[in-house]
């Protein structure tokens, strides 16, 4: 009896332990790592979206901070992180971006660029349209890319700027993270 | 591996057989419209609802609207969705509305060959007849190119194309959407953009082998996604205990942004890109609202 009750005990810990360690994505090293900035990136998206969304008031002290957190581990912050073949641990990378480096490095560093520029414009707000004014006749309904943005970073508002940097995000997940859940 | 292999085998065969007896023919069934004139807005709204656009399009490569999309990875081989601008000769320029009608309703072309169900004709068969006018008119404003669609690269025994009215006479369902009196017009709005137009099915809910949805396993999530990964599940169930509220999911499919900060990514971040952020804020709501309370 007294021996069943110890094995139960072992079994129920080493299940514990396991799923503590499933909890983190079971990340080790440079993996885990690079994790931890991306979930940094997580919390600070967290805290502006509902800004942005019209959820929670506008706090431009906040954006700023948030926007400066990006912009630290974006950039060379991030491909750095990325070692060449630097996959198992627990990651959810695939193995793409080695192949395809010069878009990866490009989509970290247009993340760093737009994120200090959104840093910089966090006073500077604009109404955005929910949803494109025209549907047809050379409008972008009916068409495959969304307007190049031929405006300097400088001149653009927090929205703009936060969707820049959202959309970054979103490329980059979509070409380079494999979703598991 | 090789029980599977022969099982898979075996699976062909049968189907094979079964072929004889459903159709050798290949015959164009007609199709009837109750409608004829097209609205061009309404179409191109529709098209970026239904992801027509989206499949239909290599952006990341620059290319022209609905010229041929990029390769579609799946675990039963790679498709690329064909080239369907007005060009006469590679695209679809001397098509009619029948035609075009025949394509979504029942999965087959303009001389009788079956299409695969990467084409998710099993949905856009809901369509109404006047969804799919508008839609024809809108593909009528997009420019002709003159680019080969590509050659569909399946693997054994899926690259049998007779095979495919045996799996029509399994899983396509010629029936319109039907409004549910008993619900909201909000929920058959949302009803009819996720069952019909946007087929969030066909990649949320898993497939069995001959790549027929798993009706019982509706929206659980499945495996093998393009490009690898899985989706998640998106029942009323599984989006409560993860914590969605309808508002939640309406901006995610607007702007990508979970309610945790993360951005989605995968084959979500190209349907949101190219399909769902295009839709109205009602669009969205309604999508989101039959999505929680779905039954």
């Amino acid at each position: 009896m007294k021996m069943l009750l110890l094995k139960s005990a072992l079994i129920a810990g080493a299940v514990a332990l396991s799923s503590n360690v499933l909890a983190h994505g079971g990340a080790t090293g440079i993996v885990k790592e690079r994790m931890d900035q991306m979930v940094d990136m997580k919390h600070a998206m967290k805290a502006v979206a509902p800004m942005f969304r019209g959820k929670l008031p506008y706090d431009a002290e906040q954006v700023r901070k948030s926007a400066a957190i990006i912009e630290s581990v974006a950039g060379s912050a991030m491909t750095d992180k990325f070692p060449e073949g630097s996959m198992g641990h627990g990651t959810d990378a695939k193995v793409n971006i080695w192949q395809e480096w010069d878009k990866f490095q490009s989509l970290s560093d247009d993340l760093k660029r737009y994120s200090k520029a959104l840093g910089e414009a966090s006073e500077r707000r604009e109404k955005v349209a929910a949803k494109p004014a025209s549907m047809m006749g050379g409008s972008s309904m009916m068409g495959a890319a969304k307007p190049a943005v031929d405006q300097p970073l400088s001149e653009l508002s927090a929205d703009r700027l936060f969707k820049m940097v959202t959309d970054s995000c979103s490329s980059c997940h979509r070409r380079f993270r494999e979703d598991k859940k | 591996m090789k029980k599977a292999l022969l099982y898979l085998l075996g699976l062909a065969v049968i189907a094979l057989a079964l072929c004889w007896y459903i159709d050798l023919s290949h015959q164009a069934r007609p199709v009837q419209l109750d409608a004829d004139t097209g609205n061009v807005e309404r179409g191109a709204y529709l098209a970026r609802a239904s992801g027509c656009i989206a499949c239909h399009t290599n952006v990341d490569e620059g290319g022209a609207p609905l010229a041929g999309g990029p390769p579609i990875d799946t675990p039963f081989g790679t498709f690329y969705a064909p080239n369907l601008t007005m060009d006469k000769e590679q695209g679809i320029g001397d098509w009619t509305l029948e035609d075009f009608a025949r394509a979504l309703r029942h999965g087959t072309s303009p001389d009788g060959q079956p299409y695969y169900p990467a084409f998710p004709y099993s949905f856009y068969t809901r369509l109404s007849d006047q969804d799919i006018a508008d839609l024809w008119a809108a593909f009528q404003t997009v420019p002709a190119v003159a680019e080969p669609s590509k050659q569909q690269e399946l693997s054994f025994p899926f690259n049998i194309r007779s095979g495919l009215p045996l799996w029509q006479a399994l899983y396509l369902d010629d029936q319109r959407f039907e409004v549910d009196p008993q619900q909201s017009e909000q929920y058959n709005r949302g009803a009819y953009l996720v069952e019909a137009a946007a087929h969030c099915a066909a990649c949320h809910t898993p497939r069995d082998l001959l790549g027929g949805l798993d009706q019982k396993q509706a929206m659980a999530g499945a495996e093998g996604m393009p490009g690898g990964g899985r989706s998640p599940a998106i029942t009323a169930n599984a989006l409560k205990e993860n914590g969605w509220t309808t508002d939640d999911l309406a901006y995610a499919l607007r702007s990508g942004i979970t309610p945790e900060g993360d951005v989605l990514g995968g084959s979500m971040a190209e349907v949101i890109r190219d399909g769902t952020s295009f839709l109205t804020d009602d669009d969205l709501q309604a999508i989101a609202l039959y999505l929680m309370n779905r039954e």
